[in-house]
């Protein structure tokens, strides 16, 4: 498990730059309710007019309309989208990881079909994994597919799918035959979430949204065309993907607003003691988390999978979050209304009950730390 | 005095059964409930039996009502339907009392547990009580992130000449009374999250064994009970001695185990937790506003802090 020191070159710092003038005079702020992190709305013009600054598909292959940058380039335009809480709820996991893995070891088809549209802004994805029996034992999953004229027919049920209620395509991990351990067998298909038989029911959550979805799937037909790799090699895939996901800014940038706006509207807090000292233990925190994120993002240029680097990185990041958020609280008179008239007091409440699920959304962090503690052996 | 000891217990088991009877019916108006079973009555005659009892099932039970200005009534000494008021209580947000003394004006700003409107509310101010009718005050419902507690917003200025003064009333007794109730109330929540997680951890498989098989599982569940059995101890010490130092830590105790318990519970039931078609997100809320009626689990280790220096000395446990 290695981390190697980097910085941000120039050319790197200018995107940096160009950025946030982009989002300074795109989205100003007060003009726009902020999300947090990840969890920021969707906004499909948003996307696309990032997109036509070419800051979609940024890891794309340009043949196919992304920017053929590397990893670090999209880390610098992630992060400030997410420390300004700009709304990428629409193209955030297509930009993230299901583009990536289709331009990995999609058919030249697909990536035609569905790389150009995603480096637009246009399509929006979202992941079926999770099933109702199979949470953190991903290999269990029972959806299965079963061969039929020119493709597979599914049935089964994903759930805790994040935007299926108004994304366009699932990338689906289903069964499509018995290998001789369970994580041979697996595939990864692409779902049209308006093909016959997909039927969507929003979960109401404790955050009072109802971004989370049950998908179910009653003999829905994908044609060959849309299974995505080799079949039966879908484990395999996932691992790799899972490492784009889980080392990214997007997991230590889910409060930072909130600690930002708070200081924003009280600026009394800058002369109190205590709360420097919080301060300054968040700053060294992310400073940090930051270098670890941006190492992993120069290793994935290098052509390498740090997936244990990302899974520790991922660990570290959420529990710190939910610690800096218990921190802060102490410094905040009455319990956050979400109505409030106080953005901070807003972006507060609503952290207050979505930051429980850092720590397991994505991975939990008893998965993560056991998958470091195996990285450690090598 | 075995033969009292077991009547007690006879009593006080035949109490909680018709309890828990009544209050577990969907849709129950529990101060209804509580004034069928003559729950004042008891309070009166054995605060220590009734107070764990009552608020631990309101804690289990996630139940609104107005059992705790009933225990504040009682600490004050204060029959407000003597003076035929319906006095509403006005609890404080914080550390410290519900309404301020400003020359010849008072500062009021508390919670009312149980919407209501009532004529008039009674507030604790230093030693003493206040009657203001309800006009002087503005009120407004709570859209917090626990709305099953119908919590009002009590916030006024009102000038001396227009209030009545509670006579004869001890109001220093409250905070602790109150701080003590709501101790056993973050108790019971914390009892029936653990039985949640519990239950789930036995039930739910992944790998091919129950999860509570894992010892990452069982150490997030353990420290959840440690953290309850070190409030609840201290709870028991606040009826013997040092009233005014246990039950700030006690209160502080059964918040903190609060906080882990949403907490671990939340980690191990996992997404399922958050869904509002499960009951544990309604424990989680309740926990978070308990915290902050009479102060916050960091208001009140700084209150205790304070307290500790000024007398000079640590009390010992045990001691009166």
């Amino acid at each position: 498990m290695r981390f190697e020191f980097t910085v941000l070159d120039d050319h790197e710092r200018a995107l940096q730059a160009e950025v946030r003038a982009f989002l300074g005079d795109v989205l100003p702020r007060g003009s726009f309710e902020p999300g947090l992190g990840m969890a920021g709305r969707k906004d499909p013009a948003f996307s696309q007019a990032l997109a036509a600054r070419g800051w979609v598909g940024m890891s794309l292959p340009r043949d196919y309309g992304g920017g053929d940058r590397p990893a670090v380039e999209r880390f610098v335009v992630a992060e400030e989208l997410l420390r300004w809480g700009a709304p990428v709820g629409h193209h955030w996991i297509a930009d993230r990881q299901s583009g990536p893995l289709l331009a990995k070891v999609g058919t030249p088809e697909q990536k035609a079909r569905f790389l150009p549209a995603i480096c637009r802004g246009e399509l929006s994805f979202c992941i079926g994994m999770s099933e109702p029996d199979s949470g953190s034992d991903l290999a269990s999953v029972v959806t299965r597919a079963v061969r039929a004229e020119g493709g597979w027919v599914v049935n089964g049920t994903k759930v805790w799918t994040t935007g299926a209620h108004e994304h366009d395509w699932m990338m689906a991990l289903v069964r499509t035959s018995d290998g001789r351990d369970r994580h041979e067998g697996l595939s990864q298909l692409l779902v049209d979430l308006r093909a016959p038989g997909v039927e969507v029911r929003p979960i109401p959550f404790l955050d009072g949204t109802s971004d989370f979805n049950e998908v179910v799937f009653q003999d829905v037909f994908v044609p060959d065309a849309d299974v995505v790799g080799p079949e039966g090699q879908g484990w395999r895939q996932i691992g790799q993907e899972l490492a784009f996901e889980r080392g990214g800014p997007d997991r230590w940038l889910s409060t930072y607003l909130v600690l930002e706006q708070l200081l924003r509207e009280q600026p009394a807090l800058a002369t109190d003691p205590t709360f420097g000292e919080l301060l300054g233990a968040a700053v060294a925190q992310f400073w940090g988390l930051r270098q670890l994120s941006l190492s992993i993002a120069r290793t994935i240029d290098r052509g390498e999978q740090p997936a244990v680097e990302a899974a520790l990185v991922k660990e570290m990041a959420t529990r710190f979050e939910q610690d800096l958020l218990e921190a802060v609280l102490g410094f905040v008179q009455s319990e956050p209304a979400p109505g409030s008239g106080s953005l901070a007091e807003r972006l507060l409440a609503t952290a207050v009950l979505t930051a429980p699920s850092f720590t397991i959304r994505g991975g939990t962090i008893e998965i993560l730390r056991t998958i470091v503690a195996k990285g450690l052996r090598a | 005095m075995a033969d009292a000891t077991a009547v007690d217990r006879n009593a006080l088991d035949l109490f909680e059964r018709s309890l828990r009877g009544l209050l577990t019916t969907d849709g129950v108006d529990v101060d209804a409930a509580l004034a069928e079973v003559g729950w004042r009555d008891f309070l009166a005659a054995d605060p220590v039996a009734a107070v764990p009892l009552l608020f631990g099932v309101q804690g289990e039970l996630l139940l609104g009502g107005t059992a705790l200005d009933d225990v504040a009534l009682d600490a004050l000494d204060f029959d407000p339907s003597r003076l035929e008021i319906d006095g509403a209580l006005v609890h404080p947000r914080r550390c410290v009392d519900a309404a301020m003394r400003h020359d010849r004006t008072l500062v009021v700003d508390g919670l009312v547990v149980g919407e209501r409107t009532p004529a008039s509310f009674v507030v604790v101010v230093g030693s003493g009580a206040v009657i203001v009718p309800a006009t002087a005050l503005d009120c407004a419902v709570v859209q917090g992130i626990d709305p099953s507690l119908e919590l009002v917003r009590v916030r006024g200025t009102v000038s001396l000449a227009d209030v009545s003064m509670a006579d004869d009333v001890d109001g220093a007794a409250v905070a602790p009374a109150c701080r003590r109730a709501l101790a056993y109330e973050l108790l019971g929540a914390v009892d029936a999250m653990l039985a949640t997680a519990t239950e789930y951890a036995q039930a739910r498989h992944q790998f091919g064994q129950p999860i509570g098989a894992f010892q990452a599982v069982k150490h997030r569940l353990a420290d959840v009970y440690v953290a309850r059995q070190a409030a609840s101890a201290v709870l028991a010490e606040s009826w013997h001695s040092e009233p005014e130092c246990t039950t700030l830590a006690a209160k502080a105790l059964a918040a903190r185990a609060g906080a882990l318990a949403a907490e671990h519970c939340l980690q191990v039931l996992g997404a399922i937790g958050f869904a509002l078609e499960h009951p544990l997100h309604r424990f989680v809320r309740r926990v978070r506003v308990l915290d902050h009626l009479y102060g916050t689990e960091a208001e009140l280790r700084t209150q205790l802090g304070r307290l500790l220096l000024a007398r000079g000395r640590v009390p010992r446990p045990g001691s009166a």
